[in-house]
């Protein structure tokens, strides 16, 4: 899913030889690109109901303008360029100031549990099914409950650097590194309650296990 | 550990190790933290996630699609457009400069100049009848209120999308939705089609709308 894992030459030949080739090219870009268009333009403070129509227009763009590009090594480089100018013109057109960290601040949470927890975990303990749907539950509650911070975690899994992220915050690298430290600090947060679970279990687990191996 | 949690005895977070686990980058010197640890379980569920959405065709594909085949995006190039420019820069490297190339040039420029002195450039005529009665800039978008302003744009530029018309389509914000076309003269069929959406072609046939939806009255 890394943007830089697109192959952008096999894009860019069969956009060249267009027809169905073309389209099937076109609908992989869409489908690659999305989920990081998506990201990025949420982490830059557009509004939901303005995300859909922003990343078609986008994608518009792109497709209809990557014959210009001369390198296929420069294609992912250009794409952010054009979602840059795209999110300045957004906002320009409501002539207003971004509404960068749109949603209201979470407390600082304390770590210091979900550390411990996570710490006492044995190492595929990530592979039980039970903690992993638990986890992944709780991804998508914190997805919910806090999109643009979600989307910003989603950017920096993707191999975006804290620059970039600065860049689309309008805010200093330092306040873009705080955020998103935050914004990790906030998702582990959530996820105490299945390290909790998940701790009560193993013990079960062994304790069972101690009482099985008793005469 | 890290050495901050090795002195307090107290699980630490670091900040700075869990984002660079969560980036996928190699760790740090030193053993993999607890940070390092949280970080790379989010990046493992962060990626699984993102890979596990959904890839059927989407409406918006679909329209998206037929946006880029009605402005000929999706046709192909029949030959790579640096072949021209290629092609004279190899034949610049091969001649000898001094001896074809500054005459060449010499006679191109000649033979230009000589051209445009003797056809002086002469005024060209309006191509719009109706253009010369109005003043520059003086053109107003037709408006339009509907209850759903994205279904209206949608079934618009299925009209043009048939006839291979390009079209320009671009958000305003507050549910405005700016579209922008060339009507070509003589097509009846179209003019009626897009009167019984209520737009009205001018003659010129630049269409420029602004559908808004019902009771806004922002200006984009």
């Amino acid at each position: 899913m890394t943007p830089h894992l697109f192959d952008a030459q096999a894009f860019l030949d069969a956009l060249r030889l267009g027809g169905a080739p073309a389209e099937a090219a076109a609908l992989k870009l869409m489908r690659h690109y999305k989920p990081f268009l998506r990201a990025k333009l949420l982490v830059a403070g557009v509004s939901h109901n303005e995300l859909d129509d922003l990343i078609s227009e986008l994608l518009f763009k792109v497709i209809s303008g990557a014959p210009q590009v001369r390198s296929a090594a420069a294609f992912h480089s250009w794409l952010c360029i054009i979602t840059k100018h795209e999110v300045a013109a957004h906002w320009a057109r409501r002539s207003r100031e971004r509404a960068v960290f749109s949603e209201p601040p979470a407390p600082d949470p304390a770590l210091q549990d979900t550390l411990q927890l996570l710490d006492q975990m044995p190492d595929d303990s990530a592979s039980d099914p039970v903690l992993r749907l638990c986890l992944q539950g709780q991804l998508a509650k914190f997805r919910r409950d806090a999109a643009q911070r979600y989307a910003c975690i989603e950017l920096i899994a993707m191999g975006h650097e804290a620059r970039e992220i600065a860049e689309l915050i309008g805010r200093s690298y330092g306040a873009a590194r705080e955020y998103m430290s935050r914004c990790c600090a906030a998702l582990l947060d959530y996820w105490r309650p299945c390290l909790s679970a998940g701790q009560a279990q193993a013990l079960k687990r062994s304790s069972a296990g101690q009482a099985g191996v008793k005469p | 550990m890290s050495q901050a949690e090795q002195n307090s005895g107290t699980p630490h977070f670091d900040a700075e190790r869990c984002l660079q686990a969560l980036s996928g980058d190699a760790p740090m010197a030193g053993q993999p933290d607890r940070s390092a640890r949280a970080g790379r379980l989010l990046r493992e569920l962060v990626l699984a996630e993102l890979q596990a959405q959904p890839v059927e065709s989407t409406p918006d594909e679909a329209a998206l699609l037929a946006r880029l085949r009605a402005s000929g995006a999706l046709a192909g190039q029949p030959e790579p457009r640096a072949a021209w420019p290629q092609a004279a820069l190899a034949w610049l490297k091969k001649a000898p400069v001094t001896w074809i190339g500054v005459p060449t040039l010499a006679t191109v420029a000649g033979v230009g100049m000589v051209v445009l002195m003797q056809a002086p450039p002469s005024p060209v005529p309006l191509a719009d009848e109706d253009a010369a009665a109005q003043m520059r800039g003086s053109e107003q978008a037709q408006r339009l209120a509907t209850a759903d302003p994205k279904a209206l744009a949608d079934a618009l530029q299925a009209q043009l999308a048939a006839r291979q018309l390009p079209l320009r389509r671009q958000p305003l914000g507050s549910g405005l939705i700016e579209l922008q076309a060339k009507i070509p003269p003589g097509d009846a069929a179209l003019v009626q089609a897009l009167e019984q959406l209520g737009v009205k072609v001018p003659a010129h046939g630049r269409l420029w709308l602004l559908i808004a939806p019902i009771g806004a009255t922002a200006k984009p």
